[in-house]
């Protein structure tokens, strides 16, 4: 809500404190949050508006640009998964195969959905079949959190892993906070168009002074009838038909259950489980004059992972913190109207994470810090595919990291070293990798009235090819190098407060080049049913990034919180000057593309409204007419009141969605649903 | 008054025209050159973005959505192929599952035939016609016949393993039997046999694995093409005699080919040396007689399909250059020199049909 200036000026003189200044930063890029525990414990607020206010917000302070989305603003963005909010993150596209069920990947400044980490309290959710995450599997009805960090976080001590990709998407699952009871919770419903039904509840409970425990549960139904426009061709005078998507239903539930511990004020930790389920039909692209075709496959997935963080300070100067994982998650695939003899293709995969890291840092001085850390994970594969390898590899990476950082300046050095053992029960192996991935990041505050700062930012990561792209059936290549990523970013922050109506505006502007080599493609092979990986490509990306957020307060009861971000994009394919595609923009990237929102906050209703837009992209690598995707753009309003009747805070909510009925295609052949509602009810306890 | 005015007028008018005096027309108006090309193109796996596109020999200028701009909708998914039959162009759309008639003056849609089974699409091959009737052969492992006439089904048959192409001698009808879809369990390595009359299979002849292109020429033998497994068997190049059936094998590499005036142009394309050639075959003396027909050198990045101009023996050849962007079509004159190219026509171009 509204921010009070006693609060903020407090907060900043709070969070200048040294010890603090770690904890912030902690909290805010993915470790625990009960190392701080015992000093918000009694002063509930101070902590919400650590989180979500401006106070020393790491967008404006880090030197790698990150974007944050705290519970308040996701719950204005009109969005049911990870994907709708990921959506309102500059530089990013979302390959959206449509409805709910459909697959969801996330690009951050062209560099493809495999660059992109995902990690889910601290510790990376990972897939090594295809190497990138489905963001459509995660609802936000536990998340605190997301934030999306370019390069890697700004913080130095945590675990190897982290260092490893381009781009980091983190999410913090929502921590119990006890005022005066012990035990406090949430009940949310949602309910909406073709039949989605949504329950969910939360419940944390103090159990003693040290231990409390969180569970939390979702359940997600919807049958995904919607009408949509097919057009035959691309000119309106050209024939269209109203169809309805079939075979998109999707059913999905997650069960998850935290234990935290704060054993001390120097030691803390926790441990999770969740279990998650999902059934599913996949429709498929739209086919021209056949819609039996996309009837017949469905997909079952699920999964179940532990996980544990363990964090203690020894001194003012040493502190450690350990995390392990185990993760068992399978999919089985099925076309009951496959062609073959069998007339049904059935295949099934499962894949195992076994996961462990340390992780030191030792503090020098108030200002300079070093951090080593040391990660394996073993990652195994089956498949009751004909032939299959499975395949096993196992890696080993081991971070240096140094950190000098003063109120106004801060750099920043990291070296992460990885090998990997790769192993297969049958057939040849691929190769073993060596390598070593240096980082530098620099950012300084020329003014020390002004809050303007300069950041730069330069990393040298890679990507290892998936088990699918070494070892499924024919395609895998196992001859295959890692995809390597060049990155390079400049940028400028400012913040400003005060100013009359003005509560808070923030801005940032960030311009880089991003060079992809030994990208990993599929070419046509022998067998044209079945293309071959091969490392062929080089891409270069020049882009842009400007984000401005404003809080607005007109009076005491009515205040506009709102944000806007713009991304321009230039991916072209350098590969070969003969090739006929140098130059050519990459498939699915747009040029032009963003988002916006503006929350209207008083006492009576409030009104949520927010957009995603984006401008023409191509849907083959060839940029020509016949392969354009015209650009679209996705309106959503909500409106939502908060109310407290005896001890429990009501939240009902109804949400317009795509209220200008648009069947955009975000991929070819995947028309997104038009017009839809949902309602929700949260009741918190 | 006035009706009689209008009767004198229309006499009058009569009268004047029967006093026109009109050119006998030449009986002998027969064509006699390539004036269009009709290509089609495959397009992108699921994009729907197959295309027909259309060239003016004469003037130059390219439709390359022709069956768009004159049915104001888009061809569909997967067109497989397409054969010209009296004044009608039938095109087999594999991913639609129907086969498209189109006049072949205007392009103009006259019928589309849904081919499915119930609820599942069959997913048609290929197709061949002879004696009023198309013949299409469908991943359901069947073929279908199709009157001309009435443009509807009339019989289908059931056949080995996913049906690839298919000719005609005699009275007989010979389908090649891929086994595409199992390739896990070692393909299929038969040719159908069929009875035109009672449209019944009654031989089935074993062949190499995965055949897929079968042409005859006018002595009765048919050619195979068979692309093995990718791996352990190798494609092979057979001759079945139809008088005696029997199959032998000719040592040549084929990718795909066509018989014309008792030759058989060919070309193979090997996909891990990226070497491609083109050769003309004597289906008499049954022996290569041009090891290297490109006699200037061109090269075509991954030939996808080849046809000859009846009037000049010129030879077409579509380049699908890497199975993903816009291919082009190459057309050679008899000695083997590269007339003319046309870029971009469509993904995967794997047909033409020479217009005259």
């Amino acid at each position: 809500m509204v921010l009070f200036p006693e609060i903020h000026s407090g907060i900043m003189n709070l969070l200048v404190e040294k010890r603090n200044l770690i904890v912030g930063i902690l909290l805010l890029s993915g470790s625990i949050i009960t190392f701080s525990q015992s000093k918000t414990d009694s002063v509930t607020h101070l902590r919400e508006v650590t989180i979500t206010q401006k106070a020393l917000n790491p967008e404006i302070k880090s030197a790698t640009p990150v974007q944050i989305l705290s519970e308040k603003k996701i719950q204005t963005l009109n969005a049911l998964l990870l994907s709708d909010a990921v959506k309102h993150f500059p530089g990013v596209t979302i390959k959206d195969y449509g409805g709910i069920g459909g697959l969801k990947t996330i690009s951050v400044r062209g560099l493809g959905a495999t660059h992109t980490a995902v990690v889910y309290d601290g510790i990376a959710v990972s897939d090594v079949q295809t190497g990138q995450i489905d963001i459509g599997r995660f609802t936000l009805d536990n998340v605190q959190s997301i934030s999306l960090n370019s390069g890697q976080t700004d913080q130095i001590f945590q675990p190897a892993r982290m260092f490893a990709s381009a781009s980091v998407l983190s999410i913090q699952t929502q921590k119990p906070v006890f005022s005066n009871r012990n035990i406090t919770g949430k009940i949310s419903m949602k309910a909406g168009s073709f039949g989605l039904i949504n329950p969910s509840f939360t419940f944390h409970g103090k159990i003693n002074r040290r231990l409390s425990a969180s569970f939390n549960g979702d359940w997600l139904s919807a049958n995904g009838k919607y009408p949509y426009t097919l057009h035959y061709g691309t000119q309106y005078t050209d024939s269209s038909s109203v169809e309805i998507r079939k075979n998109t239903d999707v059913k999905n539930i997650r069960l998850e259950g935290t234990l935290f511990a704060g054993f001390s004020e120097k030691s803390n930790g926790y441990l999770k489980a969740q279990f998650f389920n999902s059934e599913r039909g996949l429709p498929g692209a739209v086919i021209f004059y056949n819609d039996k075709s996309t009837s017949s496959q469905r997909l079952q997935d699920n999964s179940f992972f532990t996980q544990a963080n363990f964090t203690h300070r020894f001194s003012n100067r040493w502190a450690a913190q350990a995390n392990a994982k185990f993760n068992r998650s399978g999919i089985n695939y099925t076309d009951s109207a496959w062609m073959n003899s069998a007339q049904v293709l059935e295949n099934t995969y499962n894949q195992r994470e076994i996961y462990g890291s340390i992780a030191v840092m030792n503090s020098v001085t108030e200002n300079l810090s070093f951090s080593a850390a040391s990660d394996v994970s073993l990652n195994t594969m089956e498949a009751n595919l004909h032939n299959f390898a499975y395949p096993g590899r196992l890696t080993w990476q081991s971070s240096l990291a140094s950190k000098y950082a003063t109120n106004r300046i801060s750099l920043t050095g990291s070296l992460l070293l990885t090998q990997t053992y790769e192993s297969v029960k049958s057939g040849v192996t691929a190769d073993n990798q060596k390598k070593v991935s240096p980082f530098v990041s620099f950012s300084v505050k020329p003014l020390e009235e002004i809050n303007f700062r300069i950041r730069s930012f330069y990393k040298n990561i890679f990507r290892m090819p998936s088990f699918n792209d070494l070892y499924y059936l024919r395609t895998g290549e196992r001859k295959l190098r890692p995809e390597d990523a060049h990155q390079i970013n400049l940028g400028i922050t400012y913040s400003l407060s005060k100013l009359k109506w003005l509560e808070n505006i923030d801005f940032s502007a960030d311009m880089y080049h991003n060079r992809i080599k030994n990208k990993i493609v599929a070419k046509p092979s022998a067998s044209l049913f079945e293309w071959t990986m091969t490392n062929f490509g080089t891409v270069h990306i020049t882009g842009l990034d400007l984000h401005a957020e404003a809080l607005i307060a007109f009076s005491e009861d009515i205040s506009v919180e709102t944000g806007v971000n713009y991304s321009y994009q230039h991916a072209v394919d350098m590969t070969d000057e003969t090739n006929r595609t140098y130059g050519h923009q990459l498939p699915y990237t747009p040029f032009h593309s963003g988002s916006g929102r503006v929350n209207l906050i008083n006492q009576w209703v409030n009104i949520a409204y927010s957009v995603i837009w984006s401008g023409v992209r191509y849907s083959n690598a060839q940029n020509y007419t016949e392969n354009r995707l015209p650009a679209y753009s996705d309106h959503s309003i909500s409106l939502n009141k908060t109310f407290i009747i005896d001890n429990l805070t009501f939240r009902p909510s109804i949400e317009f969605l795509n209220i200008f009925n648009k069947n955009y295609e975000v991929i070819r052949g995947f028309p997104m649903p038009g017009r839809s509602f949902r309602i929700n009810i949260t009741v918190n306890i | 008054m006035k009706r009689v005015n209008l009767l004198i007028l229309t006499i009058f008018a009569i009268l004047l025209s029967a006093c026109e005096v009109e050119d006998i027309k030449k009986k002998t108006d027969l064509p006699n050159e390539t004036v269009k090309l009709l290509v089609l193109s495959e397009g992108s796996f699921t994009n729907n973005n197959s295309t027909l596109a259309y060239y003016d020999l004469k003037n130059k200028t390219t439709d390359k959505d022709y069956f768009l701009t004159q049915n104001k909708r888009g061809l569909g998914e997967t067109a497989n192929d397409m054969i010209r039959y009296g004044s009608k162009v039938y095109i087999v759309m594999n991913g639609s599952s129907r086969i498209e008639i189109i006049d072949i003056n205007t392009g103009k849609s006259i019928r589309q035939i849904p081919m499915f089974e119930g609820n599942v699409a069959k997913g048609p091959r290929q197709i061949i016609s002879h004696n009023g009737k198309v013949y299409v052969s469908s991943f359901d492992d069947t073929v279908t016949r199709i009157d001309t006439a009435s443009m509807t089904i009339d019989g289908s048959l059931k056949t080995g393993f996913d049906p690839e192409g298919m000719c005609v001698v005699g009275e007989k009808l010979y389908v090649a039997n891929s086994g595409g879809l199992e390739w896990a369990n070692g393909y299929e390595k038969t040719v159908s046999v069929v009875d035109l009359k009672t449209f019944s299979e009654i031989q089935e002849l074993e062949v190499g694995i995965n055949p897929v292109h079968l042409h005859a020429d006018n002595q009765g033998d048919i050619y195979v093409v068979s692309n093995g497994d990718y791996g352990e068997n190798p494609a092979r190049f057979q001759r079945i005699d139809t008088k005696t059936n029997t199959v032998t094998d000719l040592n040549l590499n084929v990718t795909n080919f066509i018989v014309f005036q008792n030759k058989a142009y060919m070309y193979s394309y090997d996909y891990f040396t990226k070497k491609m050639s083109v050769k003309v075959f004597d289906c008499l003396t049954e022996k290569v007689i041009n090891e290297h027909f490109i006699s200037d050198g061109t090269i075509l990045n991954i030939p996808y399909s080849i046809q000859i101009d009846p009037f000049n023996n010129d030879v077409y050849m579509t380049d699908a250059i890497d199975n993903s962007v816009s291919g082009d079509v190459f057309c050679f004159d008899k000695t083997g020199k590269l007339k003319f190219q046309v870029r971009e026509v469509g993904i995967n171009p794997n047909n033409i049909i020479l217009l005259d």
